[in-house]
């Protein structure tokens, strides 16, 4: 017994602490199976941010419909086209005759409620606007047989004829009713539908949009080596990988914080093509040949000739074109800059942050031996591409042009560039991509 | 209370990288403590590539569970544990039947020099015991290397502790045996 235990202490002491050198390829096969790094911090941010997106515009749209009245401020100068008006009213000291202003207005079927509210600063609030192809018909209406014989030219109190006015006694409808008539009278302004597109747009400051987006896209990889020693491996790489167009669809949804600036959230899918030319070293190309010898006498004439065949085996001549998808699910958050306007045109500089929701790849790339290759798809993790692309930078310059109050169409060149590798730490190269893109959108404004 | 067990800055760095996802410090921790747990993989295993196996399964484990890990007691015991629990479930799972005899068996008499072990290396004593029946490879490893007892061994096994007990005896033979076996052949 005593022999056993000193037997098991030598064991023990033995085997105890020993080591056995791991198989070089363990760690490879570990890895496959662990979960990747969890993104929770990428998808926390983009769910506060919609969140938040979403709750300031139900709280700015709650807001709004809380007050008795929708205050806009409004431009007047904008409501009404010609410049002539302005110096029109500079000069207009005595009470306007009124019949035929009158008629102008039954005529152009302009209702304009200008109530109880205006401000020193030249800058007249209206509490609705709208003409005959106006979103809200508004409750305050003048019809021709109202008098209009009360009007006060004097008491207008104008600061800049170009753009705006004071006006002291514009909460009385009467001197409304009077000055408009004037207006129309003095400078045979008819409202068309186009000038009242352009009450619409210029007037409003707060205006929700949805966009709907779609964008031919040109993407230009960003490859490079983690260490000299695989500069070969790139440029094997390089050599058999071309991007070609790609696109990208979505959706924008927006708010018109002032005048000039907006800031936009949505959904946006965009997909890299690639094709990747790979020889198979290993593949062979089988050939038949036919070859006729031709039997000569001895003056060199040809009597006969025999045909033979033969079968030649010429390797690595297959060639595998295989197309690469590089998918992403994003979430944009672009704000935007009006830099131009002129009538139905606005010119905006966008600028923003792309965050990645998941990345998806689907294709083949070299191995880092630069012979075999590496197969993936969607449906399984690599070892390759991690799942999330983090963030880009979104740059844009969006040309709109107004179809209708409610209604825009728009062009946007734009550039994307990703700020962070789209590969595993652990692969010896780096890879992501700079897109330029031409996106043309259709925005219902609300 | 648990005793206190200092860990160094490096193996808690590796740990926190750990349990935060960081697959350089899963790397790196593989590299500190894969080649003691490949050893002990291979001892449970019946060849190489069920160690494989083995340790794979069993890393897997450790970064699964290794945000349970509180820093109180020593960190290589609790991948050992990690280890080994893996390595008996992969026999229980993988072989279907594991045969526990339970006839007695005496103490060897014949062996009279236990220094003959010096004369082993630590790989082919290895070798030696991966050699043995399956059964028997458990009950040795758990009670001779690891120091369990023959109730704990019963318990994790399923077994009776009877039984326990007789494995360890043929175990103990039958590695006896061999490594006489070895001496003979060396003379």
């Amino acid at each position: 017994m005593k022999l056993d235990h000193q037997f098991d202490k030598l064991i023990r002491d033995k085997l105890k602490f020993h080591q056995t050198e791991v198989p070089e390829h363990l760690w490879e096969k570990i890895e496959v199976q662990l979960p990747r790094k969890s993104n929770k911090f990428i998808f926390t941010l983009a769910g506060i941010m919609t969140i938040s997106f979403t709750l300031i515009l139900f709280y700015i749209r709650m807001s709004d419909a809380g007050q008795p009245t929708r205050r806009v401020e409004y431009n007047f100068r904008t409501m009404l086209p010609s410049e002539k008006f302005a110096s029109a009213q500079i000069n207009a000291k005595k009470p306007i005759p009124l019949g035929e202003n009158q008629q102008e207005l039954a005529t152009i079927k302009s209702n304009i409620d200008i109530s109880h509210q205006t401000k020193n600063t030249g800058t007249l609030y209206t509490d609705n606007i709208s003409s005959s192809i106006g979103v809200n018909q508004t409750e305050t209406k003048f019809n021709s047989s109202t008098p209009i014989n009360q009007f006060e030219a004097d008491k207008l109190n104008i600061i800049d004829p170009k753009v705006n006015l004071t006006i002291p006694e514009l909460h009385k409808p009467a001197n409304i009713q009077s000055l408009f008539g004037h207006f129309n009278t003095q400078n045979r302004v008819k409202y068309k539908n186009k000038d009242a597109c352009l009450v619409q747009f210029d007037g409003y400051r707060k205006k929700y949009f949805l966009e709907l987006v779609n964008s031919v896209d040109l993407p230009v990889k960003h490859l490079s080596a983690m260490g000299d020693d695989q500069i070969k491996y790139i440029n094997a790489r390089k050599s058999t990988e071309n991007v070609f167009l790609s696109f990208s669809t979505g959706f924008r949804a927006g708010l018109a914080i002032t005048r000039n600036l907006e800031i936009m959230a949505g959904g946006q899918f965009s997909q890299i093509n690639e094709q990747f030319d790979y020889t198979d070293p290993e593949s062979s190309q089988t050939k038949i040949i036919i070859i006729k010898s031709y039997v000569k006498n001895s003056m060199g004439e040809t009597i006969d000739s025999v045909i033979t065949q033969q079968t030649i085996h010429i390797p690595g001549t297959h060639t595998y074109k295989i197309q690469n998808h590089y998918r992403f699910i994003d979430l944009p958050i672009v704000l935007g800059y009006q830099i131009f306007s002129k009538r139905r045109f606005s010119v905006f500089a966008n600028t923003g942050i792309i965050a990645n929701l998941k990345f998806m790849q689907k294709g083949a790339i070299l191995d880092d031996d630069a012979i075999t290759i590496s197969k993936f798809n969607e449906n399984q993790p690599n070892n390759i591409f991690l799942e999330n692309a983090g963030f880009s930078s979104y740059t844009g310059i969006n040309i709109k042009y107004a179809l209708s109050p409610g209604l825009q169409i728009s062009l946007e060149p734009n550039l994307r560039h990703q700020f962070s590798s789209l590969t595993n730490d652990d692969y010896p190269a780096l890879q992501k991509y700079t897109t330029i893109g031409v996106q043309g959108g259709l925005r219902f404004i609300f | 209370m648990s005793p206190l067990v200092l860990h160094s800055d490096t193996e808690r760095d590796l740990i926190s990288g750990c349990i935060s996802g960081d697959r350089k410090a899963q790397k790196g921790l593989f590299q500190m403590y894969g080649a003691t747990m490949y050893a002990i993989c291979l001892r449970y295993a019946q060849n190489k590539s069920e160690a494989e196996d083995i340790l794979q399964e069993g890393f897997v484990r450790v970064f699964q569970y290794i945000k349970h890990f509180n820093f109180e007691g020593s960190f290589e015991g609790w991948l050992k544990k990690i280890m080994i629990n893996t390595s008996l479930k992969y026999n229980q799972k993988h072989k279907f039947c594991i045969e526990y005899d339970t006839f007695a068996v005496n103490s060897m008499e014949e062996y009279e020099d236990p220094e003959i072990i010096h004369t082993l290396h630590a790989e082919e004593l290895m070798s030696y015991i991966r050699q043995l029946p399956d059964g028997y490879r458990m009950v040795f490893n758990l009670y001779i290397i690891e120091g369990f007892s023959h109730k704990e061994i019963a318990n994790m096994l399923q077994i009776e502790e009877v039984t326990s007990r007789s494995q360890l005896l043929k175990a103990r033979k039958l590695l006896q045996e061999k490594i006489i076996a070895h001496q003979k052949l060396a003379i």
